[in-house]
């Protein structure tokens, strides 16, 4: 509840204002169950049979992952576009691994390595080389995609069924249990982290002001290495996931993930600056209302113009309505 | 705000449960956004066994099949010409046979093609027609899985799922006998590289697109342009080509693409197959004065970008793959399988591998008049003749029966169609 | 006026030092390595239409960027505006002077929508950019059935891929981009903005008009960078599925540099001069045969180099300084104990 200082005078907050922030809170949720409602409808309840339900999970789950993780990078004002070259990269390496060793986990410990060295040196940058973070991620991006074709030569792909070993293949549902039980477990580690340890309260201040940060304690040099580790730590689940379900790794794979994740972020209701209002709601909110705005879209049979056109309009709305509860006399830049 | 969020998980509860009771597959009765334009009601005309004459009188109105039948189509450039051409083929059918398509957007990853199948699939889709494949036997299991038949012509594919009865099999350029281990990617820039050699070239360029992105088509289609030149040249072809030095690459727009073709243009180069689309190169050619000096030839389409370079004779060659005789057939075999003919999609148990022809369009009075001719809106398959491959029109109607009508359209017999 | 004479030289030669250098580089290389013909002939000519292509771009980019707005819509802009433009052109037999007009126009109105999308949303401008490039991209593919533009064979139309028009060309815009940010109020204005967002919009500066009108500019630039791409291949067809926000990509070598040589030229010009040098390390990598990804990790590795510099070149400027000052302390120090 709100608390009213009063110094004689009757002042009470006007009840627009209120309004206003709390619908701009509340619009990633308000957006979701709109975009559920609309589509449900207009797809005539296909969107929400327990089929389209699995599928949009496979969907959902990598760019919420990475969103999860995104949370912590983003939330202190590190703009890291490079998220899907990241995934590209490790997913590349971890196969190649899984292909000549027949083994799974092979591939999971290289995917991973691989995404704390590809985090520890994004770290590095960030905490020790002023640059402008998000041309620097940008132009990494494109390092990583070309590295990705140079390491794959001339085959376009490479597919784990050419593996020395035979890999085990999931169904449909084997792979809707581990998408789920996946992206929710990440998403309570995040949750926890992000709420309940100061981790999260260093990121929102980094966000924030990073010199208030500095001032008040914070070793941020060495929580921004944490804070790339937790992406990591995303980064290796997704890349991992996409070369269980898809088997096959090549140099398109994850090549949108930049760009979802920025449109999850922001359709979730986090500033895309970070700072206090970075909340970790955006992995699963975000990740959904877009998995589902897309679902619904391709299920309706629309036009590839019809599509964008769509997309973009709901994007905007969906921002503008986030956007109401933190205005200011500047325009954001 | 825990109020609120319980409020909300109640709310998306409520909403969920609502449409959960909702039917999960398509009926009959679907009121999607491509209703027969000519069509009465939805419900069956049955057919009508009267005693009239051997066929049954089934009207071509949109509404056989009884049952709609929703059709995915994957692709992977929603601008390509040749996909575009397809669309209006596919459209034009849905005015007379009870059908639908979806269309994906532009398929460039292995999660954006699985994605799309799985949508198909809660869409209502009974088939996927895979114009693109980017996952190879993972994007056929997913059709499995979700109950959808598959038509594509991957050779590599049909060995792996010949027993299952949702994969189609599809188109081949290949008759029984013939070399299998080559796709129409391969034949395509085959055909090119030996038809510019063939006409006299004396040293040829090969642009090859995004066989440096890594992109499987372009790959095949070069190791196709290298065979078709390295066969001409071994039949007496006097044309020089060099694997390494004579090939360029690099997407069109891009400054590495620019600087690649003024260099390539700086040489004495007099013949260039192009392995996207070759109207990228017809402004830089007249740009150097090059125009009339140099041929062309490429894979592509009877359409408006190659007319005029037909007419002044910039194109030696397209190698066109006309999309009611290569890929139209699709249609046929689908239908079939859905409507419970599916051995009239199978040959003897074996996935269908329809023969059908490339089309070598080399000249412009055949160019120009295949695109009058689907300018009027003409097919040289059309909705009419392709009821002879269903048995609810012609009882007689069997897989021979298909392979018979697609395999005879090659370009002669389509030149003489048009007179 | 020596002093001035000898500032200006310097300016002059710290300018083009950069692309004086990588031009001799690609040069000698080329010719060491059995690949002659850099830089002259018709390579000479793809370099300047590169350099002019891309050095628009890079100034529409530049315009936003440096005021803190990534545009994403980049890309989808000049495609729509040329596929728009083209047609129109073509419809109305026009000559080249007016098809560059209508495109520039078309692309400013563009420029203007996105612009005016900003302010009025007042959404972080990659928010805005994104959602803007997917709706151009749409309206690039619906119109004319995505048959995109083809003006191939029209030659009065298609002036501006070869010298001496697209160099006229680069030197009118150059010049009316400085005297616009150098000379007006519009330009005072901006760099004020972009110094100190807070304190300019305080003393009064209308910010949103400002950046409407970067972003009209901005449009322009890449109507005239499309009349220029189209008289290079003659057709054009609409992307999709944000494929269009990679243009950008081409844009950052030049900014860099231009923020490396910012001292010693006006911001237009270094821009310009840092396309020119992108387009001898374009031409220079096709010419030796590397392939597109060896050059674009070298590219990028090229462009991190300036960013890091450009960023902190500020530091090695205070190093001097508490050099200097350290001396002057020190000198002090000695001349109070002599006495």
């Amino acid at each position: 509840m709100e608390k009213t200082i009063t110094n004689g005078k009757d002042k009470v907050k006007s009840p627009s204002r209120i309004n206003t922030r709390q619908i701009g809170n509340m619009a990633p949720y308000i957006g979701l169950i709109l975009v559920i409602i609309i589509f449900g409808v207009l797809t005539e309840g296909r969107l929400l049979t327990v089929a389209n339900l699995k599928a949009m999970s496979n969907d959902a789950v990598t760019t919420g992952i990475v969103t999860i993780g995104a949370v912590f990078v983003f939330g202190a004002g590190y703009f890291d576009i490079s998220l899907g070259g990241s995934i590209g990269f490790a997913a590349v390496l971890g196969g190649l691994a899984a292909i000549s060793t027949g083994s799974l986990l092979v591939a999971f410990v290289v995917i991973l390595v691989v995404s704390i060295v590809l985090a520890v040196l994004k770290g590095l940058v960030a905490a020790y080389i002023k640059v402008p973070y998000f041309i620097f991620t940008i132009v990494l991006a494109s390092v990583f995609s070309s590295t990705v074709l140079v390491i794959l030569g001339n085959e376009s792909s490479i597919f784990l069924k050419n593996a020395v070993k035979e890999i085990p293949s999931f169904n449909f549902t084997q792979m809707s249990i581990i998408n789920t039980v996946t992206l929710f477990g990440f998403f309570i580690f995040g949750l926890i982290l992000f709420n309940y340890t100061t981790l999260g309260i260093k990121v929102k201040m980094m966000g924030g002001n990073p010199r208030a940060a500095v001032q008040s304690g914070i070793d941020t040099k060495k929580t921004t290495m944490k804070l790339f580790l937790v992406s990591a730590l995303g980064v290796a689940l997704a890349a991992f996931i996409i070369l269980i379900r898809t088997r096959s790794v090549g140099g398109t794979t994850a090549g949108s993930m930049g760009n979802d994740v920025m449109v999850a972020l922001v359709v979730g209701g986090m500033p895309l600056s970070g700072g206090p209002r970075s909340k970790i709601s955006p992995g699963i909110v975000g990740a959904a209302t877009v998995t589902i705005l897309n679902s619904g879209l391709a299920i309706m049979g629309l036009t590839t113009g019809e599509i964008q056109i769509c997309r973009g309009l709901v994007f905007i709305a969906v921002v503008l309505v986030s956007s109401l509860s933190y205005r200011g006399k500047l325009l954001p830049r | 705000m825990k109020k609120k969020l319980i409020a909300m998980l109640v709310c998306i509860g409520l909403v969920a449960s609502l449409f959960a009771g909702c039917k999960s597959s398509s009926d009959g009765g679907q009121s999607g956004n491509t209703e027969p334009t000519k069509g009465a009601s939805q419900d069956a005309a049955e057919p009508t066994d009267e005693a009239q004459g051997e066929t049954p009188a089934i009207a071509l109105d949109g509404t056989w099949p009884e049952e709609h039948v929703k059709i995915a189509v994957e692709c992977f450039d929603t601008t390509d010409e040749g996909f575009l051409a397809l669309q209006s083929y596919l459209d034009y059918l849905t005015d007379y046979y009870n059908i639908s398509f979806i269309y994906s957007e532009s398929i460039a990853s292995a999660e954006d093609e699985l994605s799309f199948i799985d949508s198909s699939a809660a869409a209502g889709c009974k088939a996927l027609i895979a114009y693109y494949n980017v996952t190879k036997e993972e994007a056929v299991k997913a059709c499995i899985e979700n109950g959808m038949y598959y038509w594509s012509a991957d050779a590599g594919l049909a060995e792996a799922f010949k027993d299952n009865e949702y994969y189609l099999g599809g188109y081949s350029f290949l008759k029984a006998g013939d070399d299998s281990s080559h796709n129409g990617d391969y034949l395509g820039g085959y055909q090119m590289g030996y038809s510019l050699a063939n006409q006299g070239a004396k040293h040829i360029l090969y642009c090859n697109g995004g066989v440096s992105l890594g992109i499987q088509m372009f790959i095949d289609r070069q190791q196709g342009f290298f065979d078709g030149v390295a066969a001409a040249q071994a039949e007496g072809s006097t044309a020089v080509f060099d694997q390494k030095a004579d090939v360029i690459g690099g997407w069109p727009g891009t400054d590495a693409f620019a600087a690649a073709q003024t260099a390539a243009l700086d040489k004495d180069y007099d013949a260039i197959g192009v392995s996207f689309s070759a109207a990228v190169w017809f402004q830089p050619i007249a740009t150097v004065g090059k125009t009339g000096q140099i041929k062309l030839a490429t894979i592509g389409g009877v359409t408006d970008t190659f007319y005029d370079a037909f007419q002044t004779g910039q194109m030696a060659c397209a190698v066109y793959d006309c999309e009611e005789v290569v890929f139209g057939n699709s249609i046929v075999t689908i239908l079939n399988a859905v409507t419970g003919n599916i051995d009239i999609a199978r040959d003897n148990g074996v996935p269908a591998a329809i023969y059908v022809n490339r089309w070598t369009v080399a000249d412009a009075d055949s160019f120009t008049a295949i695109y009058n001719y689907h300018d009027e809106g003409k097919y040289f398959v059309t909705a009419e003749d392709m009821t002879q491959c269903f048995p609810a029109f012609n009882p007689e109607a069997s897989y021979q029966t298909v392979y018979d009508l697609y395999s005879a359209l090659d370009l002669e017999t389509a030149l003489a169609k048009i007179k | 006026m020596s002093r001035k004479i000898t500032k200006i030289s310097k300016n002059i030669i710290f300018s083009l030092a950069i692309p004086a250098v990588t031009y001799v580089f690609f040069r000698v290389l080329c010719e060491a390595t059995g690949h002659p013909g850099f830089g002259v002939g018709s390579d000479l000519q793809t370099i300047i239409y590169t350099s002019v292509y891309s050095g628009l771009i890079a100034l529409a980019m530049f315009l936003n960027l440096t005021s803190g707005r990534l545009d994403f819509s980049i890309g989808s802009t000049l495609v729509l505006a040329t596929i728009l433009g083209g047609n129109i052109a073509k419809e109305l037999r026009c000559s080249g002077i007016v098809f560059l007009l209508i495109t520039l126009a078309i692309g400013a109105l563009i420029g203007l929508v996105s612009g005016l999308v900003y302010v009025i949303l007042g959404l972080p401008p990659m928010v805005v950019s994104l959602g803007l490039a997917m709706i151009y991209e749409a309206i690039g593919f619906i119109f004319n059935k995505a048959k995109g533009v083809k003006l191939i064979g029209k030659s009065d139309l298609l002036i501006y891929a070869r010298a001496p028009e697209n160099i006229i060309l680069i030197i009118i815009v150059l010049a009316i981009l400085v005297f616009l940010m150098e000379y007006t109020r519009f330009g005072y204005n901006r760099n004020a903005l972009v110094s100190g967002q807070k304190i300019a919009v305080d003393v009064g500066i209308n910010e949103k008009k400002n950046a409407v009108l970067c972003y009209v500019l901005a449009g322009a630039m890449l109507g005239i960078a499309g009349c220029v791409y189209l008289s290079k291949y003659g057709m054009m067809t609409p992307e999709t599925g944000l494929s269009s926000s990679s243009y950008f990509m081409s844009a950052f070598l030049p900014i860099f540099i231009a923020g490396a040589i910012g001292r010693y030229s006006s911001a237009p010009i270094a821009v310009f001069i840092g396309a020119v040098t992108q387009a001898f390390l374009t031409s220079g990598f096709a010419r030796m045969g590397m392939s597109n990804s060896a050059q674009a990790i070298v590219n990028n590795i090229i462009v991190l180099a300036f960013l890091i510099y450009s960023s902190n070149s500020y530091i090695f400027l205070e190093q001097r300084m508490f050099k200097e000052k350290l001396e002057a302390a020190k000198a002090a120090r000695m001349k109070r104990q002599a006495k």
